[in-house]
């Protein structure tokens, strides 16, 4: 079954030294990648959840690189790939602690460095940034990637700076795709939740950093008005997670003050009450053995069940469920918390273009319902679509784009 | 940063834990303590030595004297009740040597530079799976911890943290769920990684670089355990 499969994609991949899949979540994309990988030598599969595709047994950048291409790093190609992507700065530290783009390339990385024939990469270059996804797809591109080609899959293809030839899923399968666990979302359901009331944010001279490293923040001010949405534009790495951590109070900053409503308050003392926090990686914020439960089982939780599409999985256990819908469970999670002002990061991470759109149309109910918005996302796609004030992040300051 | 080579790192640990077992009074197994400190504020690893003491060692020396001390009220060998001061230096003797012990173990492994790893267990003689198992030894501390702080993070993004003291030790009953599911999940997803990248083969491959190790230090560190052997052993029969 498994060579039925995936034959008709090493046919398709043929001649191509990079190949896009076309198609929509829950079309069968991952399973095509998955059994083209399992069990052939030379083929490496990564997908979105690329904290996996880690070994788990390196302490550092270096070590992660080095265990891949069985030699030293230095005596290895990875080193020019390393200074493209941006990653030769951060080569004693642990991978664990990178930012999510950051963990994306040397996943790719480290991928490369065991000289494959083919790299199966499923949904994990949508965290990168646009210049590093840029440099990504060149890499696979030219000569230095795999032997025999790379196939890849991702939401934002229509995005992407280099064109690359591409096929849709229809024309490759040979078996029809299993129904969709959830339906698509239905944002109109979020009309009937409770308005709120978010007070202005005002953060001034903000710095703020990880133990004993340099500040990630730097002297950050910004306003922040209720009803409305932001939108933090940046490179991976630049602060724009760190800026959510100080604002819902995880992170206490070493300098600086924040204004609530006027009033001068410390969000550390009481975290995640003002401003709520959707993680970029979904796994970390589900904590409950059901849906349902995650979502709080009061009447909040039922509508946003029909919102996101989750109600055929609301008694599954969220960790079961496939990768975009836990990152629906754990955005809807977060959004059930009600609190006035919510800080996604990374919403659309493994959506397709109606889901994006769908969440867009969330977003703009959110604001107007009073809360205050701020979304991160590297999707074009998504930023277009919604009316935003845009901000720049670079070298830990915000300045308006 | 150059490390000790790995025979002498290995020679040093065990001359220098015979050494704590022969001790034969508390003033010797006291001065290695400080000289142990020391050289751990040295290293970087005075939080990590306290994190040990306070955790693990207090509340096990707290046991050991509430034990021998008050309820067997007695060292080992005398009869039950008859020498209450004894139980209770008899305790604080194992605990000093525990202490010192678990400094000298955490100073002769956890100082040695990741990079230095690999070369450093194969210069030990350990290879293939034995290495996967050595080298997650020290990997999966760190990772751990990395995890809970995220699973902390989140609940607290999502305003479920609580504040007190009550409020976080519930909170670290509701870490354990998904620090265990993501654990068994993780472990399987990377298995299937593992086998795909054939990595098992590739950790004897990871880079020996023996200019990076100092033999003179290596000297000197097995000389400084010799002393403290010596001491030691005086210790006990002067």
């Amino acid at each position: 079954m498994n060579s039925a499969i995936a034959d008709p994609l090493a046919a398709a991949l043929d001649g191509h030294r990079l190949l896009a899949i076309r198609g929509p979540n829950f079309s069968g994309r991952t399973d095509l990648l998955r059994h083209f990988c399992h069990g052939a030598a030379g083929r490496i599969y990564l997908g979105p959840e690329v904290y996996n595709a880690l070994s788990g047994l390196a302490t550092s950048v270096r070590q992660e690189i080095e265990l891949h291409a069985g030699c030293a790093l230095e005596a290895s190609s990875a080193m020019a790939e390393l200074e493209e992507l941006q990653l030769r700065d951060l080569l004693e530290q642990n991978p664990g602690m990178l930012s999510g783009g950051e963990q994306a390339c040397l996943a790719v990385l480290c991928g490369l460095a065991l000289r494959p024939a083919h790299l199966a990469i499923d949904c994990a270059l949508e965290q990168l940034d646009h210049d590093r996804l840029g440099k990504t797809v060149r890499l696979l591109s030219d000569g230095r990637g795999p032997t025999l080609g790379s196939v890849v899959t991702d939401n934002r293809l229509d995005e992407w700076p280099i064109e690359v030839a591409a096929v849709d899923i229809e024309q490759i399968r040979t078996a029809p795709a299993a129904a969709p666990p959830v339906p698509g979302l239905e944002p109109e359901a979020m009309r009937q939740a409770e308005t709120v009331s978010a007070p202005p944010i005002e953060l001034r001279s903000i710095s703020a950093s990880y133990r004993k490293r340099p500040d990630v923040l730097k002297d950050l001010s910004v306003s922040l008005s209720p009803g409305r949405v932001y939108v933090l534009l940046g490179p991976n790495g630049a602060g724009k997670s760190t800026c959510a951590k100080v604002l819902c109070g995880v992170l206490k900053p070493t300098t600086g003050e924040m204004r609530v409503g006027g009033r001068l308050i410390s969000p550390w003392k009481s975290p995640g009450k003002v401003v709520g926090y959707h993680l970029q990686n979904p796994d970390v914020g589900l904590f409950e053995s059901t849906v349902l439960a995650e979502l709080g089982g009061k009447a909040r939780a039922q509508i946003l069940l029909d919102a996101f599409g989750l109600r055929p999985v609301a008694h599954a256990n969220p960790l079961s469920l496939p990768f975009p819908v836990r990152k629906r469970v754990s955005l809807a999670a977060t959004i059930g918390c009600s609190q006035p002002w919510l800080f996604l990061d990374e919403p659309t991470l493994g959506a397709d273009a109606a889901s994006i759109a769908a969440l867009s149309r969330i977003v703009a109910i959110l604001a107007e319902k009073g809360h205050g918005v701020i979304v991160v996302s590297h999707s074009h796609r998504f930023r277009k679509m919604l009316d935003a004030t845009f901000l720049q992040m670079e070298n830990g300051r915000i300045a308006p784009a | 940063m150059p490390s000790i080579p790995p025979k002498a790192r290995l020679a040093t640990i065990t001359i220098a834990a015979a050494g704590v077992f022969v001790a034969g009074n508390w003033l010797p197994l006291l001065i290695a303590l400080l000289v142990v400190v020391g050289l751990l504020i040295r290293a970087g690893l005075l939080r990590t030595f306290l994190t040990f003491f306070f955790t693990m060692l207090g509340p096990a020396a707290l046991m050991l004297v509430l034990i021998w001390g008050l309820v067997t009220r007695a060292p080992p060998g005398a009869a039950m009740g008859s020498d209450p001061r004894g139980g209770a230096m008899y305790a604080a003797m194992i605990s000093l040597r525990l202490a010192v012990l678990g400094g000298v173990i955490q100073l002769g492994m956890l100082s040695i530079p990741s990079r230095l790893l690999p070369p450093t267990l194969r210069g030990w003689g350990v290879k293939g799976e034995g290495m996967v198992v050595a080298l997650g030894v020290f990997a999966v501390g760190p990772e751990l911890v990395l995890r809970a702080e995220q699973i902390i993070t989140a609940r607290k993004a999502r305003g479920l943290a609580g504040r007190g003291v009550a409020a976080k030790l519930r909170e670290l009953t509701r870490m354990i769920r998904p620090l265990f599911v993501w654990s068994i999940r993780s472990a399987v997803h990377r298995s299937e990684a593992w086998q795909q990248r054939a990595l098992l083969l590739k950790v004897d491959q990871l880079p020996t670089i023996g200019g990076e190790f100092w033999p003179a230090g290596g000297a000197i560190a097995i000389a400084l355990s010799i002393a403290w052997f010596l001491v030691a052993v005086i210790s006990r029969f002067a």
